[in-house]
């Protein structure tokens, strides 16, 4: 009872807001793209007597949406015994309304939750460990899915960022666009020359926690953390020279080398319009470019400012599937739901890397002859398998308050973005939002 | 006889209906008072609760008492003194625009124009929207490639008012201006109705000029309803959420970021239940007290229409 409306105390306080509500949780890094306003079903047949049926949450739009939709067809095709029924919503109001069903009793038998979310909930999944065989997945991310000494979520994949650039923009400005950039120095000299040598946007890491995961793999490269735990929970990990190089560099690419403009959409908008040369995105994006008319390439994120490719690191997180635990649910079902996590992770993980472009987390997909035949592996999956062999994935550090950091930290990084704010000024600012966070 | 107090107008109650009918009345009251009691007082007790506590709503045998330390921090915390300060200047950009517009244009259209009718439409249909489509309309109109910029670039380099400081509040303020004027215009223009046409007459009569008739009777007049327009825009914009929401994110670098939108952001976002309804309290404690104000000026009843 006291869970069920924890919500409602200080809601009725606030009254209702005169300007209308708006929907949920701003999103903060979730790694799916634009939301849409209605959850989608897939309508299950006829349950036979002793079917059971699983309700099984995602946040997958777009081409990861299409391509979950037909994992579970699959899945349902194959398993006449064990039905899924999969509901989308909307990435922005994804984890309160999961938080919601979870406070309140009644959450579903499975679903999506990032790896970087996984400490908030925690112990309210079930354990996994006597079902999932740690061998069968990339050892790092099952790390991260570990809570109080039990596996709590499946790993589904692994996903990065990287450099996607416009090889038609490349040559115009006199570049070869097959050969990738490897130190800090030759990037940033062939981004000046797609500045000076054509009317095009440079490069664009884009904004907000977007942008800093280029720059959070950056401050590890220079050998920093973004967070150093205390007794009193975490606190800012570079406060020093290289938190300040790293914002000086963010405000150098609007302010001096002229890279992107001030306004922080546009350039990632129009890399599809053919107006930016390159950009940071992840691997969710082969999904929405393969069918681009645009001949692109990918290569690595660019390493830090005054950097080699030694040490190079990216930002890394994990999509899982996790089954949340509930009074009201059989044994029989949740080991139905925890039968089912597994299929999707290992079974149809190829089909997730070959379709969605995520690197596939199970290592039978991962060692699959089909997956290096497959056109995604000349695309990006080569390149992020090369990355992973070299260890550059980097997973940023599991809090209970995740969302609210990385706010803490891209809200001043954003206003140097968009020359309202000072290096400086934006460093002494985010620490004290991230102390604002530990309050 | 007047009947001035309020025991005076109980006992005046008690004499002119028997009990049966005083039980009817309360009978149709307890209805409405069960629900207020479930859904205001209920909560309202149950948020100071847990503002004395650190709630955890997902275990919830972890919720720690722990008494005025919610308050304590909210007062410390420098995003909680930004949200409020942010509040503060939304009201001050907001208010007074709300109601001199609002009366402005409500005097306007009660007279004999041409078209008045129609203006009368004109100047109400923005209301009718929600604030997700006001939300994103006015961002269309503040950004790079907006109406605004597509205007003002033959002079000036196009300006994304959304993502600049001092440009981003004003931006909001306008788009709430531009939304939610019709309401206040609508209560005036009834109260402006309502005034007898005799008075004006006898202004006129007198040698009165306009401003004068405005001056001396319209606006005393009005008084009543325009006090209750103030205090409802005040309301209003101080509990702001939706369009900055929808607009800025409270960006850029919090500058638009509310108290509510604080409130949503601590209680849904970061799950800190606890700090959230301590939020919820200060805000709740600033309402009280406009609505304190409204009751003593309002019982100073000096002129009535509406």
């Amino acid at each position: 009872m006291l869970s069920a409306l924890g919500g409602s105390g200080f809601i009725a306080l606030a009254g209702c807001a005169s300007g209308g509500g708006g929907g949920g949780d701003a999103p903060t890094d979730s790694e799916t793209g634009t939301g849409s306003s209605t959850p989608t079903g897939t309508p299950t047949a006829t349950a036979a007597p002793d079917q059971i049926t699983l309700d099984y949450w995602t946040l997958f739009a777009g081409g990861d949406g299409a391509t979950m939709k037909e994992i579970v067809d699959t899945f349902n095709e194959e398993n006449s015994n064990i039905q899924i029924r999969r509901q989308r919503i909307p990435w922005d109001q994804y984890y309160t309304k999961l938080y919601t069903s979870l406070s309140g009793g009644n959450p579903p038998d499975m679903c999506i939750c990032h790896l970087s979310r996984i400490k908030r909930f925690g112990e309210a999944f079930e354990p996994l460990t006597d079902t999932l065989d740690e061998s069968s997945y990339y050892s790092t991310s099952y790390g991260e899915g570990v809570v109080a000494g039990d596996l709590r979520s499946a790993p589904l994949d692994i996903l990065g960022t990287g450099t996607y650039y416009n090889k038609g923009i490349f040559e115009e400005a006199g570049l070869d666009p097959e050969q990738t950039m490897g130190s800090w120095s030759e990037f940033k000299e062939k981004i000046d020359t797609v500045v000076s040598e054509t009317d095009k946007m440079g490069y664009d890491p884009g904004g907000a926690l977007h942008g800093n995961r280029v720059y959070y793999p950056w401050l590890r490269q220079m050998g920093n953390v973004i967070l150093e735990e205390t007794d009193n929970g975490w606190e800012m990990g570079f406060d020093n020279e290289d938190g300040l190089k790293v914002l000086q560099t963010v405000n150098d690419m609007r302010a001096n080398w002229e890279w992107f403009p001030k306004d922080t959409a546009v350039a990632f908008e129009q890399f599809q319009n053919n107006g930016t040369a390159a950009l940071n995105n992840g691997t969710w994006t082969y999904n929405a470019y393969k069918e681009l008319d645009l001949e692109w390439g990918f290569m690595k994120a660019p390493p830090a400012p005054g950097m080699g490719l030694d040490e190079n690191k990216t930002w890394s997180n994990s999509h899982s599937i996790a089954v949340p635990t509930s009074k009201n649910r059989s044994k029989e079902k949740t080991d139905a739901a925890k039968q089912a996590a597994k299929t999707i992770t290992q079974d149809y993980g190829l089909l997730w890397g070959t379709s969605a472009g995520h690197i596939p987390n199970a290592v039978q997909a991962r060692e699959s002859q089909e997956l290096r035949e497959a056109p995604v592996w000349n695309k990006t999956m080569e390149t992020w398998f090369e990355m992973l062999e070299n260890d550059e994935f980097m997973y940023v550090p599991r809090t209970r308050k995740n969302g609210q950091y990385h706010q803490a930290i891209y809200d001043p990084v954003t206003a140097v973005r968009t020359g309202n704010m000072e290096p400086q000024q934006a460093l002494d600012k985010i620490k004290q939002n991230l102390n604002s966070v530990w309050k | 006889m007047s009947i001035s107090t309020p025991q005076q107008r109980i006992r005046a109650v008690r004499e002119e209906y028997s009990l049966r009918e005083t039980l009817e009345g309360y009978g149709f009251s307890v209805p409405y008072l069960l629900v207020f009691a479930a859904f205001l007082v209920y909560p309202l007790a149950y948020g100071f609760w847990m503002s004395l506590h650190d709630w955890n709503a997902l275990f919830p045998d972890r919720t720690e008492f722990v008494g005025l330390a919610n308050y304590q921090t909210l007062l410390a915390d420098p995003q909680f003194w930004n949200a409020l300060g942010n509040t503060v200047y939304f009201v001050v950009l907001t208010v007074p625009f709300l109601v001199v517009l609002s009366l402005l244009l409500a005097l306007g259209v009660n007279r004999s124009i041409k078209g008045r009718r129609v203006l009368r439409t004109l100047f109400f249909s923005p209301y009718v929207l929600t604030v997700s489509v006001v939300g994103l309309l006015w961002q269309d109109v503040f950004e790079t490639n907006g109406l605004i910029a597509y205007f003002t670039g033959f002079v000036a380099e196009p300006v994304n008012w959304l993502i600049d400081p001092l440009l981003a509040m004003p931006a909001v303020a306008i788009a709430t201006i531009w939304w939610t004027i019709a309401f206040n215009f609508i209560i005036l223009l009834a109260a402006r109705q309502n005034v007898g046409e005799q008075l004006y007459e006898a202004a006129r009569l007198d040698g009165a000029t306009s401003w004068r008739a405005m001056v001396d009777i319209t606006i005393p007049q009005m008084r009543n309803p325009m006090m209750f327009v103030v205090i409802t825009s005040f309301l209003s914009s101080f509990q702001v959420f939706g369009q900055p929401y929808i607009m800025t994110d409270g960006g850029p670098a919090g500058a638009t970021e509310t108290i509510v939108m604080y409130l949503y952001r601590t209680g849904f976002s970061a799950r800190e239940f606890g700090y959230a309804a301590a939020v919820g309290y200060v805000l709740f404690l600033v309402m009280v007290a406009v609505s304190l104000v409204n009751y003593f000026v309002l019982q100073d009843d000096g002129g009535t229409s509406a």
